[in-house]
């Protein structure tokens, strides 16, 4: 068992001869980590934002669409027959972009929400009580 | 492990699972030399080997939550890391053969392995089928035992050590090659 030992170490120790350091790969890693976890709450930021704001505005649209908007004395209609993209609002693709929006803030929302998921009390306690019996197993042997 | 450094270890999980960033980079540190070696002798490519090693780790912090029972981190790492490789197998297309229909040993004790040159061992260690490196390295690199192999292999007994029997018997051919 010493051999294998031995050469457990040696085959390990020549492995890492590219002097490309634990270190630098560790911090490379958790950077990785973090920008993921970054990335993912930008996006679900910019989701939830975009759909508020898309959702807000076609509630605009269709509650002017036959009023006066009072601060500019026409109605949306009446507007979008010359700014067609005002209009657009209220057409099915708009629709569906503002669900995918919400699908796709929702899904990130919840990655997010299982990303940063803990331990609970219940479960720390439970091993808090493992190693506790562990260490006076130890101490017991010593 | 002596149960000392089990207690360590099983303290410094508990410690990840709670998000302690600093607890992530000592497990990784830990970890870092046999699992990459573990990648880069299935893959035989160091570069690759590292990006991988790297999404092992992203896959660990990710889902480090879901490890119930901290004494199964080493089976659970290496697990993540197998699939990671053979999912890189799969998108280059290269087959793994596995074959399922070789007979257990009677002889099952573990036979002593005496190596001279390092170098060859590595040198020969890439030139086995991947089924064969990883229950060697497994086995010797990890010390893990044949139900743990097994676990990590998701397989039964029986067939860990039939596959260690048969690898270390082309490792050997290979070195007196």
């Amino acid at each position: 068992m010493a051999t294998e030992e031995n050469l457990r170490e040696r085959l390990l120790q020549q492995d890492n001869f590219d002097g490309r350091t634990a270190a630098e790969l560790r911090d490379k890693i958790l950077a990785r980590d973090e920008a993921g976890v970054h990335r993912m709450k930008r996006i679900a930021g910019i989701c939830w934002a975009v759909f508020v704001a898309v959702f807000f505005l076609a509630a605009f649209v269709e509650y002017f669409r036959d009023r006066e908007i009072p601060f500019l004395g026409y109605s949306t209609q009446e507007i979008g027959r010359f700014f067609p993209e005002v209009a657009w609002f209220m057409t099915p693709p708009a629709i569906i972009v503002a669900q995918a929006l919400l699908i796709l803030a929702v899904v990130t929302t919840f990655s997010l929400h299982v990303r940063s998921r803990t331990l609970t009390m219940h479960q720390i306690q439970g091993r808090l009580a493992v190693i506790e019996e562990q260490l006076r197993e130890l101490s017991r042997r010593e | 492990m002596k149960p000392d450094a089990k207690l360590v270890e099983q303290v410094l999980i508990t410690r990840c699972q709670l998000r302690d960033r600093q607890a992530m980079a000592e497990l990784i540190e830990r970890y870092e030399r046999p699992v990459r070696y573990f990648i880069r002798r299935l893959l035989n490519d160091t570069d690759l080997a590292d990006e991988l090693f790297q999404d092992t780790w992203l896959t660990v912090i990710a889902r480090i939550h879901t490890l119930g029972n901290p004494e199964r981190f080493t089976v659970w790492l290496y697990r993540i890391a197998r699939n990671h490789v053979y999912q890189e197998f799969r998108r280059r297309r290269q087959v793994v053969e596995l074959d399922e229909s070789m007979e257990a040993p009677d002889n099952t004790e573990e036979e002593m392995l005496s190596f001279e040159d390092i170098a060859r061992v590595h040198q020969c260690l890439g030139e086995l089928k991947p089924w064969q490196k990883e229950v060697l390295m497994l086995r010797f690199i990890e010390s893990m035992s044949y139900d743990q192999i097994a676990e990590v292999l998701d397989c039964n007994v029986g067939t860990v050590r039939s596959r260690i029997h048969h690898a270390k018997q082309a490792l050997r051919e290979k070195l007196e090659e």
